[in-house]
């Protein structure tokens, strides 16, 4: 009974780290193959194919964006990175740390986010500035500490308490406002600023069934910056 | 269009000044504005104002977590008599141990006219919801005089424990018979799960009901935890529990208690 908050150790330290290490792994990739197209332009045509593909395929493991978020139910600041792809970069998964003050109790919390967001529209206003009219998604959070639960422990009889203390799914709402940076060069290559309405699972249901809660007593709301990074 | 421009900029400037309490850091974050330790408060009004009483007589609701329109209507309800002292909740104000959900029923709870006390119920120590009730409402076992009745507040909830903390525990128990010794002449026992229900430690249960016994003159004992009306005799020792339904079911039991003798009203609104 008592391994069960091992064994989730255990496994996030193992998530973390192959995280970082494709991470790195794909990086040291790109570079290398850049440094072949920069100087070897001699190469033949199959082989120049096949590092295209190679190249393209670690691009997708690189994550495309740096994100810091101000509140959204996953911590008072959480930071993290977004890989953003499709035709339009209509789609975006997000992965951010997130921390919560001690506040009122004994300790400080962290917590972990994986975000998916859609945003089908584009309004373009300037040159450099284009608004997104609708994101939207879901994001899971999990809540490191042995206080929070996956499944109650067995202790409980069966079916006790129906719910997971330590996972969120959480549903959003939202806008953002892109601006992309004049310089061709630089290493980010535009910002974007959004704003996020969220709930969760257990906020909706009790908001759902009450007429005394209001609006704004289970709808949150989250600000963000995304910092874009240059694609070559 | 720029006039257009000008919307799409003000219209999120306007959502982040309104949405300026709209900030949620996390569901169990544990940020706790506005009033704490309402219990301590409260048991300091009902021992002042009713310090000379022969006749009391208070409201026993319990079990409202998620039922916050059911509990508002309470209020209303208890507001409009004026033959109600005070009002005890049996425990359970919150279902998940969200710390908003603590404040939404304490904000519920605070427009009551009579003071109150809230017990802890095996919902509230979901997660950090045990530190969170501390902090608002206050310690998990205690005890209080309302005229010549001592009322012992015992936190039952054994399941949701370790033996780190001991539940229910004795010394407490013990202690609270010796405390005032002069001030009252009978006693009431409130939990919120009864000996025999699933978050009692039943091994002890025997030995509870014995070292509450020990109590001058016990009237009785309150439990929520069931959502039933509950009338029983658990022990055949003649010591009655008396379980309140949970507010969803739009009941509440009220008793009046007077000198040797009480008397209870299953109350339907």
């Amino acid at each position: 009974m008592n391994l069960f908050p091992i064994k989730v150790r255990k496994s996030f330290l193992a998530f973390v780290s192959l995280f970082f290490s494709t991470i790195s792994a794909a990086q040291t990739i790109v570079q290398e193959q850049g440094m072949i197209f920069g100087t070897d332009s001699s190469s033949t045509h199959i082989g120049s194919n096949n590092s295209k593909e190679l190249k393209k395929a670690a691009f997708n493991l690189v994550p495309s964006s740096y994100l810091v978020q101000y509140a959204g139910s996953i911590g008072l600041f959480s930071a993290g990175v977004g890989w953003d792809y499709g035709w339009q970069k209509q789609w975006s998964t997000d992965f951010l740390l997130g921390y919560v003050p001690k506040y009122d109790t004994d300790r400080a919390k962290l917590t972990l986010t994986l975000r998916q967001t859609y945003t089908p529209f584009k309004v373009q206003l300037h040159e450099q500035i284009s608004y997104h009219p609708l994101r939207t998604g879901v994001y899971l959070n999990t809540t490191l500490g042995k206080q929070f639960w996956y499944k109650e422990p067995d202790k409980y009889p069966n079916s006790y308490y129906r719910f997971s203390t330590r996972l969120r799914i959480n549903i959003f709402v939202g806008q953002d406002f892109s601006y992309k940076l004049k310089s061709k060069s630089s290493y980010f290559e535009g910002i974007k600023f959004y704003y996020d309405l969220h709930t969760s699972d257990l906020y909706l249901v009790s908001g759902i069934q009450n007429k005394y809660l209001k609006f704004d007593d289970y709808i949150g709301l989250a600000l963000g910056v995304k910092l874009q990074i240059r694609r070559k | 269009m720029k006039k257009k421009c000008t919307y799409l900029v003000l219209f999120p400037i306007f959502l982040l000044i309104h949405g300026c309490n709209m900030f949620d850091v996390h569901p169990y974050s544990g940020k706790i504005d506005g009033r704490q330790h309402i219990n301590a408060e409260n048991i300091a009004k009902i021992e002042h104002d009713y310090a000379e009483r022969d006749t009391i007589r208070y409201a026993f609701i319990s079990d409202s977590q998620r039922w916050h329109d059911e509990l508002d209507d309470f209020v209303k309800i208890v507001n409009n008599r004026n033959d109600i002292d005070f009002i005890i909740h049996g425990g359970d104000l919150s279902d998940f141990g969200l710390t908003k959900e603590f404040l939404w029923q304490r904000d519920i709870l605070g427009k009551l006219k009579q003071p109150y006390v809230a017990l802890l119920g095996n919902h509230d120590c979901l997660a950090n919801g045990e530190e969170i009730f501390q902090q608002v409402f206050g310690s998990p076992n205690y005890s209080f005089i309302a005229g010549k009745t001592k009322f012992l507040c015992l936190n039952t909830n054994a399941l949701e424990s370790d033996y780190s903390t001991p539940v229910p525990d004795f010394s407490f128990i013990e202690h609270e018979r010796q405390m005032d010794k002069g001030r009252f002449e009978q006693s009431v026992v409130v939990m919120h799960a009864r000996p025999t229900s699933d978050q009692f430690n039943n091994n002890v249960a025997s030995v509870f009901q014995y070292s509450i016994k020990q109590y001058p003159n016990l009237l009785y004992c309150n439990n929520g935890h069931d959502h039933i009306y509950q009338k029983d005799d658990i022990f055949k020792d003649g010591i009655i529990y008396y379980g309140t339904p949970n507010i969803g079911k739009r009941q509440f039991i009220i008793f009046t208690i007077t000198k040797d003798h009480y008397t209870h009203e299953l109350v339907s609104y």
